[in-house]
């Protein structure tokens, strides 16, 4: 278990950051684990397939978004447990995450404030590929412990 | 001299932006702390531009210069826009995606307003396949956007290579959506800026050149 972080401890700039690379193995586990998906996939293969991807105009397969979305939760969750609450996590899918991609994943402290005596920490997210795109970028909302 | 982001989005009128303008100025201030050359930026929202409202007071707040401008779609791909006024803005249907690039600059120049084609080196969104297809009009650009924030190094490297090939100025913008991202890419001028008439002023007749830092 992390230990746990507390608001005094976060500064202005602070950095997190993790990486993940996102196998077609990971993928497919992801995809078994989560059948809402199966519709999408039955109907054109993106996620999965390189013919499929290509039917869409895309060079491989990608990352369903919400997997995209789990990865970044997982490094916000991660950062706050075990006592820290997530209040809201917003991204933009700004370009496809292709399998095999390496990722870095990042969350960049961009405020920290005291509101109504909780200590509360605005993070800017983001997963960058190693050809310096960032498929995902948004926001996070977290509350941290104070001491 | 003066350092000037001149792409951003904001929760104000950027509805994919996370970011407010009270959010990018703390960031400025984080980035010249740490060593960062900023001295403002110009918020240049999708397809809309407000002309009541003004930023002044908070930019004051912080030491920072916030302009407006806007980025419009065209048939050539996005542009930024600046110095817009209400003739302008009364003239052209801003949320039209398919503006015509030669009457939307022939109008910013009725206007001494400048237009600057954003994310140059991208496709479909930027300028690159449409010259290659000949359908830009070269003698109407003065400027482009070589380096921009959200795009990758190979698109900005192919930016450059258009604006070598025609001899066009270079502007920097992070075109951020989200505050860390503001400063990015900016735009380095030799002249002093205070307002958007200076903003203009330069980009028409000054020397300035797209300017990115490695990371500190």
């Amino acid at each position: 278990m992390n230990k746990q972080l507390f608001f005094s401890d976060i500064e202005l700039g602070q950095e997190f950051s993790d990486t993940y690379i996102a196998s077609s193995e990971k993928v497919q586990q992801f995809l078994d684990a989560n059948r809402t998906l199966e519709r999408t996939e039955i109907e054109d293969g993106r996620f999965t397939s390189k013919e499929g991807a290509s039917t869409l105009g895309l060079e491989k397969p990608i990352l369903p978004g919400v997997m995209s979305m789990s990865i970044m939760s997982k490094l916000i969750t991660d950062i706050i447990a075990p006592n820290g609450k997530l209040h809201k996590l917003d991204a933009s899918f700004r370009r496809p995450v292709f399998h095999d991609d390496f990722l870095n994943l990042s969350a960049l402290v961009v405020d920290a404030i005291i509101e109504d005596g909780k200590g509360i920490i605005k993070l800017d997210i983001a997963l960058e590929n190693n050809r310096g795109e960032k498929p995902l970028q948004g926001t996070a909302v977290v509350e941290l412990p104070t001491k | 001299m003066t350092y000037l982001d001149l792409h951003a989005h904001s929760t104000d009128a950027s509805d994919d932006a996370g970011a407010t303008i009270e959010g990018y100025l703390k960031w400025c201030v984080v980035r010249r702390q740490k060593g960062y050359k900023i001295d403002g930026f110009v918020l240049t929202e999708h397809r809309s531009f407000d002309l009541k409202i003004t930023y002044d007071s908070i930019a004051d707040k912080y030491g920072f210069l916030v302009l407006k401008g806007a980025e419009l779609e065209t048939d050539i791909g996005h542009m930024l826009v600046y110095g817009l006024n209400k003739k302008f803005v009364n003239h052209f249907d801003l949320s039209d995606v398919h503006l015509s690039h030669v009457k939307l600059i022939d109008a910013l120049n009725d206007i001494g307003g400048f237009a600057v084609p954003a994310h140059a080196g991208r496709p479909s969104i930027g300028m690159a396949a449409y010259v290659d297809d000949n359908l830009v009009e070269i003698e109407k650009i003065v400027a482009i956007e070589v380096l921009n924030g959200g795009s990758n190094n190979e698109e900005n490297a192919r930016a450059q290579l258009i604006a070598n090939k025609y001899n066009f100025k270079t502007v920097g913008g992070s075109d951020a959506h989200f505050v860390s991202s503001i400063g990015k890419c900016v735009t380095l001028f030799k002249s002093e800026i205070k307002n958007e008439e200076d903003l203009v002023r330069a980009l028409k007749n000054d020397n300035y050149s797209a300017y990115e830092e490695q990371s500190k």
